[in-house]
């Protein structure tokens, strides 16, 4: 990741530099392959002689014109980050001088510190005053250096994107994807601002994988910067996605693309889940249909190599105290009640759950003095109508005799690595 | 098939070669992108520059060398205008899986 003291030393002008050599250079080589192309065997050379060397300078000519085309795409790709990067530039000028007005010192990381020179003041409420300007002052260089950091790393990511794949390319760089589905290549680098990471953004597709993207997901909203230092957008374009097997870090290395019966975001776009998705399915056999039906502690562990606690029937209260812990939360349905008779009861009573599904526990809340969960269903916001003819909602917000009607097994993860 | 060849003509066509493989070889795309590497520290895109560098340098060095190889089996095929057609073909062929 790009840092504060990076953006800092960016320069547009380099950028600028560099587009104009590399336009010079590729009408370099443009004009000797035309000349390859044109001139290297005449029309008055006739035989077998002429027609195989006819044949070597439509490969060379062919291999140069893929060079120069690709390399072109990046060189206008870098000519608009110029722009971007003048931009950016003007702005963290702006931020740095606006700290150093206010007596703000920012790092090289990005920390804002105060170094104001403490003042005495005649009250209290004074020094409150003061001091509440001094946050508010602070907060917002906070957003604004954390708005120019992620604007960094998007013109990053994006040049990155542009970088010629194919020319001059050995094509020995090979990736896992998975079988099962006609792979559509992605139009650009996934999201990884933390506004992806939103729970409203789960939109599970037409495979059974509701244990893994309700972890992964769960995961993602309660520490963003964990999937990100997890998922790395390579050079070549592919994604590398570190999943964990008993505890240990397995790289998984999977094309820039999707399926399109897979997990997209709410606007049916692709998301970070759909390279976890693919990289899963790659990972437990090869195929899509290996990630359909596991548990949801299985889905915690392979997403962060860390064991999960399980319980039951856990209490609303306790549920509140874990996620207050920063523990990510999953809780499973109970069975389908149409499945047959159960002498244990342990069968979704209400029309709106999904039976045998996983949810996101988001929050515990208090309304109207009673405590209600709200729960995140992977089908999405929208929700969605299930086999049974139901509509089954995509946010749930459930009292504790309802939660506990219809729902069984609370798998809770722990933040930190124990 | 018919061997036809006009040795002027073949003489044009190796100083094409010959210059076209001259003239690749002063592009060094690679200084561009070091220059957006030194533009962007800290990216992801100046660390992959180096690599992609280097990869572009041995591809535009291997097309001129093969350039260079063509214009000898032209200036061969000129030279020995009335051999074998055939023998000549297979000179070809064999630059054909060159890498």
């Amino acid at each position: 990741m790009v840092t504060y003291a990076d953006v800092r030393r960016w320069d547009p002008a380099g950028l600028a530099a560099a587009s104009t050599d590399l336009k010079s250079d590729l009408k370099t080589l443009e004009k000797a392959n035309d000349e390859l192309e044109t001139q290297a065997v005449p029309d008055s050379f006739l035989g077998l002689a002429a027609f195989s060397a006819r044949a070597l300078q439509s490969t060379l000519v062919s291999r140069m014109s893929t060079h120069v085309e690709q390399a072109t795409s990046f060189e206008k790709a870098i000519y608009s980050a110029r722009a971007r990067v003048a931009v950016l530039k003007r702005d963290v000028e702006s931020i740095d001088s606006d700290a150093r007005a206010n007596e703000f010192e920012i790092g090289g990381d990005g920390t804002v510190t105060d170094a104001s020179t403490p003042l005495e003041f005649t009250s209290i409420p004074a020094a409150e005053a003061h001091m509440d300007q001094r946050v508010t002052l602070r907060d917002a260089l906070v957003e604004r250096v954390e708005r120019a950091l992620e604007r960094a790393n998007e013109i990053d990511q994006e040049l990155l994107w542009a970088v010629p794949r194919e020319s001059f390319s050995d094509g020995e760089d090979e990736v896992d994807d998975p079988a099962g589905g006609e792979h559509e290549r992605l139009d650009g680098p996934v999201d990884l601002s933390d506004d992806a990471f939103d729970l409203s953004q789960i939109n599970q597709g037409d495979i059974g994988d509701c244990w893994l993207l309700a972890s992964a997901a769960s995961v993602g909203a309660n520490d963003p910067d964990f999937i990100r230092d997890h998922i790395r957008h390579n050079p070549d374009g592919s994604y590398t996605v570190t999943l964990y097997e008993d505890g240990r870090p397995v790289d998984i290395r999977v094309d820039a693309s999707t399926i399109p019966y897979g997990v997209t975001g709410r606007d049916d776009q692709p998301t970070w889940l759909s390279i976890y998705e693919k990289a899963a399915a790659s990972h437990m056999g090869g195929d899509y249909d290996d990630i359909a039906f596991d548990r949801v502690s299985r889905g915690f562990e392979m997403v962060t190599g860390r064991d999960t606690d399980g319980d039951e029937d856990r209490g609303l209260d306790d549920i509140r105290r874990d996620l207050d812990a920063g523990r990510s939360l999953v809780v499973s349905t109970e069975d389908d009640s149409k499945a047959g008779w159960n002498p244990f009861d342990t069968a979704v009573d209400d029309d709106n759950v999904v039976p045998n599904h996983a949810y996101v526990i988001e929050s515990v809340i208090e309304r109207d003095g009673e405590t209600i969960i709200r729960l995140v269903n992977p089908w999405g916001p929208d929700g969605g109508t299930a086999s049974d003819g139901h509509f089954k909602d995509g946010v749930l917000e459930l009292t504790e005799a309802e939660f506990h009607q219809n729902f069984d097994e609370t798998t809770s993860l722990p933040r930190k690595k124990r | 098939m018919t061997f036809a060849l006009v040795p002027s003509d073949m003489t044009s066509a190796s100083a094409a070669i010959s210059d076209a493989s001259s003239e690749a070889r002063t592009a060094h795309g690679a200084d561009a992108l070091a220059t957006l590497a030194a533009a962007l520290p800290g990216s992801s895109t100046a660390a992959y520059m180096p690599e992609l560098g280097g990869l572009w340098e041995d591809g535009v060095t291997g097309w001129c060398d093969q350039l260079d190889h063509f214009r000898d089996s032209i200036d061969a095929t000129s030279q020995g205008g009335t051999s074998a057609d055939d023998g000549v073909g297979g000179l070809f062929g064999r630059l054909l899986g060159t890498p």
